[in-house]
């Protein structure tokens, strides 16, 4: 998708339409590959659509207005130095995303609908992928980029909201099939995907628009960068998340062969 | 009874533990604070300001941070907001001699006749008292003009700008203090020249 909106020249006529429809692909693709696939096994998890129109509801009518509105980090963060950017985005940003998400899910499907533990990383997933949606379509309709950059821009906010998700997930999990879950891991596990938003948003634009060769004085801006680092966070993230459900889920296997 | 969640399956809070429940209360919690930690650090920001002082004119004042300030030109200081894309919001203290004789209304005419010579559709919109912090009597005049990029090569839509003077006649000087900013955000930006003006001592 990347590629084909980088190498196609787009008529001027085109070009919003094709940003909306960049904005809306992930949900495309996950209506397609996880809810329309859900729908065919013999007991399907119920509820995804709902968690991710929920969520989609929840981030237009609360996320964007109270982070633009209220919170308005694009007047007081980009000038700020590094540090005070990354705790500055992971306590507006970030923290409002990761509570409204939670108390979607929370509040739909936990603890009713979760069976296994890879039920948190589906719902959260879906959580992630309309929440998401929202964003991306606010900055299309509003920034009316062309279609590169709309699709670089929804493929950050989707990494930044999905890698969120599973790590909430995994908080929602232990607290739902530990048996003595440690009080203050939900929290940390929000704490912990909030402090990643705070990285991404702006480690990803910094080396999307600086050059990093001394020899290149002048900025050059290099979308590439940002992309490659919005891959790598999201196969980083869910390569920890693999090994922690891995663990969780050894552990309950030996502690019921334990029981038995 | 039991209550239903949304997708109709059997609600069961009673059958969450004393761990679980306190795992949701504190992750609610966290968020709450983290969200008001967010705020302060808002504030703090938007509101964190440099000192300003300038012997010479004996005035103080205390400008946003991130603002440039600048000297060199035929006023007092001024500082600009140069992260604002389209006109950059402007605070500027000039002071021009008066004689005894001179009145408020004086100053305002000659500076609207000299705005009125260089600035696209320059208008006054109203005149009225205004009391600075330390209750000095003064005047403040409200007026738009239209904004045009001086550099040819960066095309751009003209802005409309609102501008407000607050004009005092103290010790044979006339301070003007001077707000500019685009006029679908003056409103906004307002506070900003309020809390300069809270500081401002001269």
């Amino acid at each position: 998708m990347l590629l084909a909106v980088r190498f196609v020249t787009f008529p001027s006529a085109l070009k919003q339409p094709t940003a909306l429809f960049v904005a809306l692909f992930p949900a495309v693709l996950w209506l397609r590959f996880s809810w329309l696939r859900e729908r065919t096994v013999p007991e399907p998890r119920q509820g995804l659509l709902l968690v991710a129109v929920i969520a989609a509801l929840a981030a237009n009518a609360v996320g964007v207005p109270f982070v633009n509105n209220v919170l308005r980090p694009d007047e007081w963060l980009p000038l700020s130095g590094a540090v005070s950017r990354i705790v500055g985005y992971a306590f507006t940003v970030g923290v409002i995303h990761e509570f409204i998400r939670y108390l979607v899910v929370r509040f739909t499907v936990w603890p009713s609908q979760y069976r296994t533990r890879l039920d948190a990383v589906a719902y959260g997933a879906a959580a992630a992928v309309g929440y998401a949606t929202v964003l991306n379509l606010h900055f299309v309709l509003s920034a009316d980029p062309t279609p590169e950059v709309a699709a670089l821009r929804v493929f950050d906010e989707l990494v930044r909201q999905v890698a969120g998700g599973i790590i909430v997930g995994y908080g929602l999990a232990e607290v739902r099939f530990n048996t003595r879950p440690f009080p203050f891991l939900l929290a940390a596990t929000i704490a912990f995907a909030t402090l990643i938003t705070g990285i991404a948003i702006p480690v990803a634009s910094g080396l999307a628009n600086v050059t990093l060769s001394v020899n290149s004085p002048v900025t050059a801006a290099n979308p590439l960068r940002g992309f490659l680092f919005s891959a790598l966070l999201i196969v980083g993230v869910a390569a920890m998340l693999v090994f922690l459900y891995n663990t969780a889920i050894r552990q309950d296997q030996e502690a019921a062969a334990g029981e038995v | 009874m039991a209550s239903r969640d949304l997708l109709g399956a059997a609600a069961r809070p009673e059958s969450l533990t004393f761990r679980q429940r306190w795992s949701h209360y504190i992750a609610v919690l966290y968020c709450l604070v983290a969200t008001l930690i967010g705020l302060n650090l808002r504030d703090a920001a938007l509101t964190a300001t440099i000192s300003y002082t300038n012997s010479q004119a004996g005035i103080r004042a205390q400008y946003p941070a991130n603002w440039l300030i600048d000297e060199s030109g035929n006023y007092v200081f001024r500082v600009r907001d140069l992260s604002r894309p389209g006109f950059k919001t402007t605070i500027q203290v000039a002071t021009r001699p008066v004689s005894p004789l001179t009145s408020t209304r004086n100053v305002l005419d000659a500076l609207n006749l000299s705005r009125a010579q260089t600035l696209a559709a320059y208008e006054v919109l109203s005149e009225e008292f205004y009391a600075l912090p330390d209750d000095v009597a003064a005047t403040a005049m409200t007026y738009t003009f239209v904004d045009t990029q001086d550099n040819p090569f960066l095309q751009s839509i003209p802005v409309v700008v609102q501008g407000l003077d607050i004009l005092t006649i103290r010790g044979g000087q006339a301070l003007v203090i001077t707000f500019l900013a685009d006029a679908s955000a003056f409103d906004r930006l307002r506070p900003v020249f309020d809390q300069f003006l809270d500081n401002l001592e001269f």
